[in-house]
């Protein structure tokens, strides 16, 4: 008798969410993942929702960074899991560099779920501003 | 999305919108994903907000309907996002004791039951 108090509660908040038409524009979070070049750094940004530093890698090969993060999917004794849009969730993402970086200095720090990695530019790969001499 | 027939009856437009919300034309605008956990005592709601701080997170309770609205700034070249979802809550919920809290970019929205409705064993005595 329980569980069809359960089912018939589910299907109400399912219900309710169709008319909303919330639920048909979900984006997984897992697709976002940005690279900008700074000028003097490259930056890249993923986002990852719930994960902890240590459920994260980043590995610097030649010209190639790798992401690695995983997420666990959450289990609670006694509950159950009645709708499922998170997942477990896991990045793999290789870049290639589009210049020579200074591997020492990279630095990432981890915020609000968001990943930043800062990738600065080895000394020949800056930008640098060529005077322009006027010929006497 | 429905400025038709009201839209021209109504002299100015502007006051059928939400006035806290200016940021939300230039912002891009996502359904986050949610999981749902169900306990014999609570709800668990668990939604995805990467990038959102507490002070950029708002919970707004009317009668039985729960919206969510977070704001994301832009940076670098990714522009704002405002995540935005609603909810319905089940009769069961105690409205008034839903708690919220938000940890790396995940928000954990705590739905607990009714008292009266939560499963409970009665005990036989006898004499």
């Amino acid at each position: 008798m329980w569980s069809l108090l359960h089912n018939d509660t589910m299907k109400l908040f399912d219900a309710f969410e169709r008319q909303f038409q919330d639920s048909l524009a979900v984006r997984r979070a897992d697709t976002a993942i940005s690279f900008l070049d700074n000028g003097d750094e490259l930056v890249i940004s993923a986002d990852v929702p719930g994960m902890k530093q240590s459920e994260i890698e980043i590995m610097i090969e030649g010209e190639f960074v790798t992401l690695r993060a995983e997420r666990k999917p959450g289990a609670f004794e006694g509950f159950k899991l009645s709708r499922a849009e998170r997942g477990a969730q896991k990045l793999v993402r290789q870049i290639e560099l589009p210049c020579r970086i200074d591997a020492e200095a990279v630095r990432a720090e981890l915020k609000d779920g968001v990943l930043t990695v800062h990738l600065p530019k080895a000394e020949g790969a800056k930008p640098r501003r060529i005077p322009v001499k006027a010929s006497a | 999305m429905h400025e038709s027939a009201s839209t021209q009856t109504n002299p100015s437009p502007r006051v059928q919108r939400a006035p806290q919300q200016p940021k939300t034309a230039d912002a891009y605008v996502v359904t986050p994903a949610i999981d749902v956990y169900e306990g014999a005592e609570e709800l668990r709601v668990f939604v995805d907000l990467p990038g959102v701080a507490a002070d950029g997170l708002d919970l707004d309770l009317d009668k039985e309907v729960l919206t969510l609205t977070a704001n994301r700034a832009a940076r670098g070249r990714d522009r704002a996002v405002t995540y935005k979802r609603r909810f319905a809550l089940p009769r069961e919920v105690a409205a008034e004791n839903v708690s919220a809290k938000l940890e790396d970019g995940v928000l954990l929205l705590t739905l607990p039951k009714r008292a009266a409705l939560r499963p409970r064993s009665i005990k036989v005595t006898s004499g």
